[in-house]
C-alpha cells in the first residue's frame, strides 16, 4: 500500500498535513498518524512498523497492530493510499 | 439560481469555502461544461435574532465579480490570499477567520464603527510576513491600511445560545484551519513553512460566539 500520486504532504510542528489537490481538501494527521505514515512511505513491512510503533510509543504489540490498522482504514477511507 | 427573502436579507455571500468552488468544469457527454454553483436558501444556516445574515449582490455583475475574482484568486502564486476580514490600528493586523455567515464582515463592520481601519472584507494577502489590504466588496471604508504587520488572527463560530468561548490556538493547531481558508493553496501548499513562520508570536484565537459584542471584546483590543 503506498500513497496515492497527486498528493502533496507538508510537515508541520503537529504532523503532517495531507493536501489532496484533486478534491481540493485538507487533511491533518496527528502525531501518531504522522509517524505511521512516514514508516508508511519509507516502504516498511507492517510487522517492522508494529515493532518500532510500539517500542517508541510504549505500548504492547497489539494495540500498536490496532493503531495501524485503525490508520490504514483511515487512509483508505479518505481515498489518500492506493495498493 | 434561488434567493429567498423571507423578509430577510438572505442570498449569495461572497466567500465560498474551498470545497465549494462556484465555477468549475466538468465533462459531460457533449464535452466540458462550466459549472456554475449556486447556493440555495436551504444550504444556509439561519440564525434567529439577526436580521442580515448574508448581503447579498445587489447585481448579477457583482456576483459575477466575485466568482471573477475567485477563479483568478486560484491561480495566485504571488502570496497566500487568505479568506478573512482585517482591520489594523496602524499597530498589526487583526485578521477575522470563519465561515460563511460566521460574522468577519460584521466584525470588520464594528471595528472600523471603533477607529479601526480597514484591510479586507473578505479576502487578504499574506507575504512575506506581512498582511496586504484587498478590495471591499459590500463596505465602504473611508480608512484604510495598504498593509501591515500580522497581530492576531480570530477564528470566530457564531453557536446560538452557547456560553462564549475563547481558545488560544497553537500555532500547528492553527495551520491546518488557516489552510483550509486560503483560496490558492494549490499554489502555495508547498510553502506551508512560510506560513508558519508568519505565526511566529502571532495571537491566535478561536472565539464561539452566542452573543456579536464577545467577539468584540476578545479580538478588538
Amino acid at each position: 500500500m503506498r500513497l496515492k500520486e497527486g498528493l502533496r504532504l507538508a510537515l508541520t510542528e503537529e504532523g503532517y498535513i495531507i493536501y489532496d489537490s484533486q478534491r481540493e481538501r485538507i487533511i491533518h494527521l496527528n502525531l501518531t498518524s504522522s509517524y505511521l505514515l512516514e514508516m508508511m512511505m519509507d516502504g516498511k513491512p507492517e510487522d517492522e512498523i508494529v515493532e518500532s510503533y510500539s517500542r517508541d510509543f510504549g505500548v504492547s504489540p497489539d494495540v500498536a497492530r490496532r493503531d495501524l490498522e485503525k490508520f490504514l482504514l483511515m487512509m483508505k477511507r479518505e481515498g489518500l493510499v492506493e495498493d | 439560481m434561488r434567493i429567498e427573502y423571507l423578509g430577510r436579507r438572505i442570498g449569495l455571500c461572497s466567500p465560498f469555502p474551498l470545497q465549494e468552488s462556484p465555477f468549475s468544469w466538468i465533462s459531460t457527454r457533449e464535452g466540458p461544461r462550466l459549472r456554475v454553483f449556486v447556493k440555495s436558501y436551504h444550504s444556509y444556516r439561519v440564525f434567529p435574532g439577526r436580521r442580515v445574515i448574508y448581503s447579498p449582490p445587489e447585481k448579477w455583475y457583482t456576483y459575477a465579480a466575485y466568482g471573477l475574482r475567485y477563479m483568478l484568486a486560484r491561480d495566485y502564486g504571488g502570496g497566500f490570499l487568505l479568506h478573512a476580514g482585517a482591520v489594523s490600528r496602524g499597530d498589526g493586523a487583526i485578521l477575522f477567520v470563519g465561515r460563511p455567515g460566521s460574522g468577519k464582515t460584521r466584525a470588520v463592520r464594528r471595528a472600523l464603527e471603533r477607529g479601526f481601519r480597514y484591510m479586507g472584507e473578505d479576502m487578504v494577502e499574506l507575504r512575506d510576513g506581512r498582511v496586504f489590504m484587498h478590495i471591499p466588496f459590500t463596505l465602504k471604508p473611508s480608512n484604510y491600511l495598504r498593509e501591515d504587520s500580522l497581530k492576531r488572527i480570530c477564528f470566530v463560530r457564531y453557536s446560538p445560545g452557547a456560553y462564549p468561548v475563547v481558545i488560544r490556538l497553537s500555532r500547528g493547531k492553527a495551520i491546518p484551519l488557516i489552510l483550509e481558508q486560503i483560496f490558492n493553496l494549490k499554489r502555495v501548499f508547498d510553502r506551508v513553512g512560510e506560513l508558519e513562520g508568519m505565526l511566529e508570536g502571532v495571537d491566535v484565537l478561536l472565539t464561539m460566539y452566542s452573543d456579536f459584542s464577545e467577539v468584540e471584546e476578545s479580538c478588538l483590543y
